[in-house]
C-alpha cells in the first residue's frame, strides 16, 4: 500500500521568467511562440469563463516552472511520462501546441499536451495526466476541464474538429457518451482516437 | 578571403529561400488575436453538453489519463 500525502497547496510566484529554451530561439520563432502564447491565453481564459459559468472555478496556466514543481510531488503515478522533457521537447517543436496546466485553489489537478494538425482541420490531445491524488479537488473532472480548454483554442485557431488520441480503453465509453460526444475511429495502421466535430 | 554568395543571388530553389518562404507562410497562417476573439465569441452559444447540466464526470474507478504507454519524442 502506497501512502499518498496531503495535498499541499503551492504558492506560485507573480511572475515568471520565459523558460530558458525561448532564450536560444531565432527572432522569428520566438515571435510565433509569443503570437501562440498569446492565443493559448486567450482560449484558457474562455475556457475559464465557461467552466465558472458551469459553477467549476478553476485556473488555467502554461505548463510553467511552478507546474513541474507541483508535478515533481505527484506520487504514486501510473505513468512514467517525463513532463519537464516533453514539454521543453514539444515547445521547441510546435509553437502552436496545446499546452494546459489546470490548477484549482492553488493546487495542481492536472497536466495536458496537444497540437493541432498543421493543413487538416483538427486539434489533438495527445497527453493527459490528472494529479494521482484521490483527493484532488477535480478528482473525475479533469477529462471536462481539459476538453473545455482544447475545445476553446481550437476554436481560436479556426480548427473544427477535436480529437483525443490513444485514449484508455476503459475511458471510450465515457469519452463517448452523450455529454463528451465524442465517437471512436480506428484509422487504418494507426491508434485509435476519439473524434468530434466543432463546427456550430 | 572566402565569402558567401549574396542571398539575392541564391536560385528560388535554394534552401535559405524555400525556408524563408515557410517562415512566412507559416507566420501568415497564425490567427490574429482579433480574429480568435470573434471565434470564441461566436461559440460561446454553441452548446457545450459536457458543462451542461452540471460538469461531465468520468467513471470512479478510471485513472484519468490519455496517451500511449511509451513516451515518444515529436
Amino acid at each position: 500500500m502506497v501512502a499518498v500525502r496531503a495535498l499541499q497547496p503551492l504558492a506560485r510566484p507573480a511572475s515568471r521568467p520565459p523558460p530558458a529554451a525561448l532564450s536560444r530561439m531565432p527572432a522569428s520563432r520566438l515571435s510565433t511562440e509569443f503570437r501562440y502564447h498569446a492565443l493559448r491565453r486567450l482560449a484558457c481564459q474562455a475556457a475559464e469563463a465557461d467552466l465558472a459559468v458551469a459553477g467549476l472555478a478553476v485556473d488555467l496556466r502554461p505548463i510553467d516552472a511552478a507546474a513541474l514543481d507541483a508535478f515533481g510531488t505527484w506520487s504514486p503515478r501510473r505513468v512514467a511520462w517525463p513532463w519537464p522533457e516533453m514539454t521543453a521537447d514539444w515547445r521547441r517543436g510546435y509553437p502552436a501546441r496545446f499546452e494546459v496546466a489546470v490548477w484549482r485553489d492553488g493546487i495542481l489537478c492536472a497536466l495536458a499536451l496537444g497540437r493541432p494538425s498543421p493543413k487538416a482541420a483538427h486539434m489533438s490531445l495527445h497527453y493527459l495526466e490528472a494529479n494521482p491524488d484521490p483527493r484532488h479537488p477535480l478528482r473525475r473532472k479533469v477529462a471536462a476541464v481539459a476538453v473545455t480548454a482544447l475545445d476553446a483554442y481550437a476554436t481560436a485557431l479556426g480548427k473544427h474538429e477535436l480529437r483525443l488520441v490513444d485514449p484508455l480503453p476503459a475511458l471510450i465509453p465515457f469519452t463517448c457518451s452523450p455529454g463528451m460526444g465524442f465517437e471512436l475511429v480506428t484509422p487504418r495502421g494507426e491508434a485509435p482516437d476519439c473524434r468530434r466535430s466543432i463546427r456550430p | 578571403m572566402k565569402h558567401s554568395p549574396h542571398p539575392d543571388a541564391r536560385p528560388a530553389s535554394a534552401p535559405a529561400a524555400v525556408n524563408r518562404r515557410k517562415r512566412s507562410d507559416a507566420a501568415d497562417a497564425i490567427p490574429t488575436l482579433d480574429e480568435a476573439r470573434k471565434r470564441l465569441t461566436a461559440s460561446r452559444g454553441r452548446a457545450k453538453p459536457w458543462l451542461s447540466p452540471g460538469v461531465a464526470e468520468s467513471p470512479e474507478e478510471v485513472p484519468e489519463l490519455l496517451g500511449p504507454e511509451v513516451y515518444r519524442k515529436p
